[in-house]
């Protein structure tokens, strides 16, 4: 019982830091598409790819590599 | 990598396509020598439908061609499909199939109809050095000339799969590239070097 009313006033606690910190949250922004030494724009992810080719009427390119396409030592 | 760093190719790609990248196989380091390893590239629908790909490295025009005919004939097949996904597949396959017999002299009949679902594990399937099954291998459309044509380079392999499997999801699809036509094991091991500092004189 003791531990059950403990929990009340964390849970208050954690939702008015959490909404506390909103407005920062809502202001971080993608990172810039990276090019890896090309001057194609690459994003993080295939995921990301589609769903901003979907946003933006395009198509999605994806390339499969072996190695570490970011760095040109080991593409 | 080449035709990535062409300005030409860079303008159309950022235009057109949003651009992504994947490790699917790795290579050896031996000393300062790079063993193995290559490069796919698929163009796709944002839903991960794969409309047209090259398999290996390739120049800027090639890259370029390969990229504008996707794009022509999405259109094409957008406008003749009337929002019908199948007909949309089947007009890609047929496209394919056209272009092969253009481009190579190959002539194929597209399939149109796609064979009963299989799973990984009821699929033949292409499978890591651990033997762990990572893609299907899919059938080819047979070419009816064989007699008049010589070996097809890698383009042609290409067409000739998407000849009957255009359409289809790029996880689908992309064992029949990297290891059917390029002969790379799919892998998802990192790459593996013989000597942890290969920048040192041995």
């Amino acid at each position: 019982m003791r531990s059950k009313f403990a929990t009340v006033p964390f849970c208050l606690l954690l939702a008015a830091a959490l909404w506390a910190d909103e407005p920062q949250l809502k202001t971080v922004e993608r990172p810039p598409p990276a090019r890896h030494g090309t001057t194609v724009e690459f994003v993080g992810t295939p995921v990301e790819a589609a769903k901003l080719a979907a946003k933006q009427k395009k198509l999605v390119l994806i390339l499969h590599v072996s190695g570490h396409f970011e760095d040109p030592d080991f593409t | 990598m080449n035709a990535l760093a062409d300005p030409k190719v860079g303008k159309l790609i950022n235009k057109h396509f949003i651009a992504s990248f994947q490790r699917v196989g790795s290579f050896k380091i031996e000393g300062k020598q790079k063993q193995g390893g290559n490069v796919a590239t698929y163009f796709c629908a944002p839903d991960g439908r794969v409309l047209n790909a090259i398999a290996g490295p390739v120049d800027a025009k090639t890259m370029l061609e390969e990229a504008e005919w996707t794009i022509l004939k999405t259109r094409e097949a957008i406008k003749e499909s009337k929002g019908s996904a199948d007909r949309f597949k089947t007009l890609l396959r047929r496209y394919h199939a056209e272009r092969l017999q253009e481009k190579y002299g190959a002539r194929v009949t597209p399939i149109l109809k796609d064979q009963a679902m299989q799973t990984l594990d009821t699929a033949l399937a292409y499978r890591d050095a651990d033997g762990r099954k990572l893609a299907p291998i899919l059938s080819l459309p047979p070419i009816e000339n064989e007699g008049e044509v010589r070996q097809l380079p890698n383009g042609g392999k290409v067409h000739r799969l998407l000849a009957a499997h255009a359409g289809a999801k790029i996880e689908h699809l992309y064992g029949a590239v990297f290891q059917g036509i390029l002969n790379e094991k799919v892998t998802t091991k990192p790459v593996q070097s013989k000597t942890p500092f290969p920048w040192r004189k041995e």
